[in-house]
């Protein structure tokens, strides 16, 4: 069978950052290294990304990333998030290891079309040589 | 004309006109009948022989009022020409003992008149309301059979369809139901004269209402169903060829049977054994030929319109999009352990007292059906647990109640022949007391499908159709808001099923074919965070020449497994070359096994679309692209679901002028982006595929989302009642 005709040209997504990808680069504000590890950067006490969302009705924030064990030993707890300044929420990082965090966001805290800036603040960072490293960031935004 | 006065003419009309071709078919087959069984075979016999012509009818769309009265008073003229009004027969059968000329003949009458006032209300049967009746009203408004690709049961064999269809032209739903009832007050007669004419007039009778006053036989005999008519038929073959009646007539039902119901088919085996064990081959012979003529149409029209003569089973050895091969697997499964049936040691009580997880109850007599086993000592007893074993054979099949009405007058006649003599009388006004609704109510505490009333107000139409139906059907009410806010082409998706024989528009049920399985899939795909498209499988291969790429599956889980349901989906499948993707062209051509016709679908550029394998995993599935020429490609991804743990896959490449070869290397897993406007897609997508509308109840899993988020989806809500939310497409 042929090929149908395509729907969409595939675009970036402005929504959410993959951070394996180097395009993730436009979409990182402040506090996350350039350096791509697998499928990771790692992310400072304080993350900032910037998204932009073509739907803002029924959707949730998600976090993927690893909590190393020096992240707890620097007494590092949790990872607040907030969006447009406004806190969502925290991510529990009392444990060590990979987690998955999703939170629905309400509509009216989002507007269609316009950056949306999230913040992600880590209550603890370390030190790496001379680098700051809080956490292992994999993907982060919005989702369904 | 008074509605209670169309639904008798519809339903008498049908009936008349089967008789006469009974009778006129059963003069050429010189079979000396008696007074008693004359005319009531000559029904019997004729139904096929109607159900034939309606078939032809609907073939060359020439279904219209008038065609039937036409061919009906021709039908009757005919008959009437050939002598069917006078009296033939001049024998009589062996009377009935006086107890039970009385008990049988006041049993049957209170039954007949409670039968008849039942069938004569509007129709509330599940399956009645829903697809027998909504199938035979759209052929009705069509004017003849036209693919439905909404509704799988339309590919089931409609033989009884016809003769609805005869009726409903004049009495609508409640004509249809009479004329199954007909069917049903004929079975019981039909064991009696067979008894008389055996010599067991006592037991015949006893057999008859066994049968007659089983409470699952009373409501499904009463109802727009086929089972009873099924009994009656298989009945009457056993009845003809213990008659030594012609090999044609006895083939002619045996097609008939199959053209009721599959499962019935397996009567034909009854007379063929019979046949070749006496090697009377050219009998054997006519018998086939008959039955295959009888039973040809449906085969035949299914082949022609959903490409699997045998739709909507036997989906692997006939692939075809109408009915998904996983939808077979799963529901064949369901039927051989309903929900709540753990052990097969439940079936005794379930199918004769409690009825709750069968779909209705034989009552406690039924018992007493090992009994039957006794009835081995007589020659005619080994006959009827024959026929019993026969017909109760596909039963494995379906464990639901009325999936034993064929074997039912078997098992019946049996305990009858087994039973001492003496106590059959009082067994019989027993279970014929007992069975009178809502007399199971009061001993058998809280059962299932039952008549739970006499409805007389209601038949007789004394009392509002259809406020009667909007407090006892559910569903009925959001039947008529299609009707009331949709346009006449209107085609509505919804979870589950509404009794839609209620409204002339199209209702896609979402597990009741293979389009409506694909359009439910759309809005799944949107709803559930597992069925989303949010993985990707990146195969990284050398960078090379390649003519073509496929994936396939490694995997068939063993039964019993966890991951043995799993099916096998794609979002999109691309091809990239040093982080650019190979562009896709009209010269490349996908293909796919199994489902070939959704390959299209993983190349479409819609993270809303996926092609699914629609058929539990197994190995040597694939997915395969060909690109027209040769181009260089370095990695493939995949975009998949999280739902599908079992699938394990190897990447295969064409080389140029070479054919297919494994290209090494394991798939990485990774996140993948899941579109925020999903929900939009997924309604467009459904647009694409002809959705209008969408109907939700309030206790639909998407009905949480959908109502929240509406404008999100993009539907509109223009009607609720009943608890049912209706929504347009925007």
């Amino acid at each position: 069978m042929p090929v149908p005709q395509q729907q969409a040209p595939p675009a970036p997504a402005a929504h959410y950052a993959l951070l394996w990808e180097p395009s993730a680069g436009a979409q990182i504000a402040a506090g996350i290294d350039s350096v791509v590890h697998d499928d990771w950067r790692w992310a400072g006490r304080r993350a900032e990304l910037r998204f932009r969302l073509d739907e803002t009705r029924g959707v949730q924030f998600e976090a993927v990333l690893v909590v190393p064990d020096e992240f707890l030993r620097a007494g590092g707890r949790r990872i607040e998030v907030r969006i447009n300044g406004r806190t969502l929420g925290a991510i529990p990082a009392d444990r060590p290891g990979y987690q998955v965090w999703k939170q629905p966001v309400p509509a009216d805290w989002l507007s269609g079309g316009e950056a949306v800036i999230v913040e992600l603040a880590a209550d603890a960072e370390w030190l790496q040589g001379n680098e700051r490293r809080g956490y292992m960031l994999s993907s982060a935004g919005f989702t369904l | 004309m008074p509605k209670a006065l169309s639904v008798l003419f519809g339903a008498g009309f049908a009936v008349l006109c089967a008789w006469a071709l009974g009778r006129m078919a059963l003069k050429r087959t010189r079979l000396a009948l008696a007074r008693e069984e004359e005319h009531l075979l000559a029904f019997v016999c004729g139904a096929p022989l109607l159900s034939l012509l309606v078939t032809a009818t609907c073939a060359v769309h020439i279904v219209y009022d008038a065609a039937f009265l036409l061919a009906g008073a021709v039908i009757v003229a005919a008959a009437w020409r050939d002598g069917a009004f006078r009296r033939r027969a001049a024998g009589r059968l062996e009377p009935l003992p006086r107890l039970w000329r009385w008990l049988f003949w006041t049993a049957f009458a209170a039954y007949a008149v409670i039968a008849i006032v039942s069938a004569m209300a509007p129709e509330i049967s599940p399956d009645g309301s829903s697809y027998h009746l909504a199938i035979v009203q759209r052929y009705y408004r069509g004017h003849g059979f036209a693919p439905i690709s909404t509704n799988l049961y339309a590919a089931l064999s409609q033989g009884l369809e016809m003769l609805f269809l005869w009726a409903f032209a004049f009495g609508r739903h409640s004509a249809a139901a009479l004329v199954h009832c007909a069917f049903y007050l004929a079975a019981p007669l039909l064991m009696l004269r067979f008894g008389q004419r055996s010599g067991v007039p006592a037991a015949g009778a006893a057999a008859g209402l066994f049968f007659l006053c089983s409470p699952l036989a009373l409501v499904d005999g009463s109802s727009a169903y086929t089972d009873a008519a099924v009994a009656c038929t298989v009945f009457a073959v056993v009845y003809l060829v213990e008659r030594e009646a012609p090999a044609w007539l006895a083939g002619m039902m045996c097609g008939f049977a199959y053209a009721l119901k599959y499962t019935a088919a397996v009567v034909v085996l009854y007379p063929l054994a019979r046949l070749v064990w006496r090697k009377q081959w050219r009998a054997t012979a006519i018998l086939c030929v008959a039955a295959a003529l009888v039973a040809g149409p449906w085969p035949l029209r299914n082949w022609l319109y959903y490409g699997n003569p045998a739709a909507p089973l036997m989906n692997r050895l006939w692939p075809n999009e109408f009915v998904h091969v996983s939808f077979e697997q799963d529901y064949v499964e369901f039927m051989r352990r309903y929900p709540g049936i753990e052990s097969y040691a439940q079936l005794p009580l379930e199918l004769t007292v409690r009825g709750q997880l069968l779909g209705g109850f034989w009552g406690p007599l039924f018992l007493l059906a090992p009994a039957g086993l006794l009835a081995l000592r007589k020659k005619l007893g080994r006959k009827m647990v024959l026929a019993a074993a026969v017909l109760a054979a596909p039963y494995a099949a379906n464990i639901g109640a009325r999936f034993l009405m064929p074997a039912a007058p078997f098992v019946s006649y049996a305990m009858a022949l087994g039973l001492p003599a003496p106590v059959l009388p009082l067994l019989a006004a027993a279970h014929a007391v007992g069975g009178i609704p809502d007399l199971p109510d009061r001993y058998l505490g809280d059962i299932g499908w039952r008549r739970l009333e006499i409805p007389w107000r209601a038949a007789l139409r004394l009392e509002d159709e259809t406020q009667w139906l909007a407090r006892r059907l559910s569903g009925y009410q959001a039947a008529r808001m299609l009707e009331a806010l949709t346009p006449p082409d209107a085609l509505v998706l919804a979870l589950n099923g509404i009794p839609d024989s209620y409204t002339t528009r199209e209702v896609a049920v979402g597990f009741q074919s293979g389009r409506n399985e694909r359009l439910l899939d759309l809005l799944q795909v949107a709803l559930f965070d597992g069925m989303r498209p949010k993985v990707e499988a990146v195969f990284r291969i050398p960078k090379q020449e390649l003519e073509g790429v496929r994936v396939v599956q490694t995997n068939s889980p063993p039964r019993g497994d966890d991951r043995e349901k799993d099916l096998w989906s794609i979002f999109e499948l691309r091809a990239f070359a040093g982080g650019r993707e190979v562009e896709r062209s009209p010269e490349w051509r996908v293909q796919a096994r199994p489902n070939p016709w959704g390959a299209p679908l993983a190349f479409d550029g819609s993270l809303a679309t996926r092609w699914r394998s629609w058929e539990r995993i197994r190995e040597g599935m694939f997915l395969q692209a060909e690109f027209g020429r040769a181009e260089s490609v370095d990695e493939i991804r995949l975009v998949m679901s999280d739902d599908q743990f079992g699938v394990q896959m190897r990447l295969e490449g064409k080389r140029p002028g070479g054919g297919w070869a494994p290209l090494p290397g394991e798939p990485l897993r990774r996140r993948a982006v899941v579109p925020l406007t999903l929900r939009r897609m997924a309604v467009e997508e459904m647009k694409r595929g002809g959705v209008t509308h969408l109907l939700l109840r309030e206790d639909d899993y998407a009905w949480a989302d959908v109502s929240a988020l509406a404008a999100a989806w993009g539907l509109r809500e223009i009607g609720a009642v009943d608890g049912y939310h209706l929504y347009r497409l925007e």
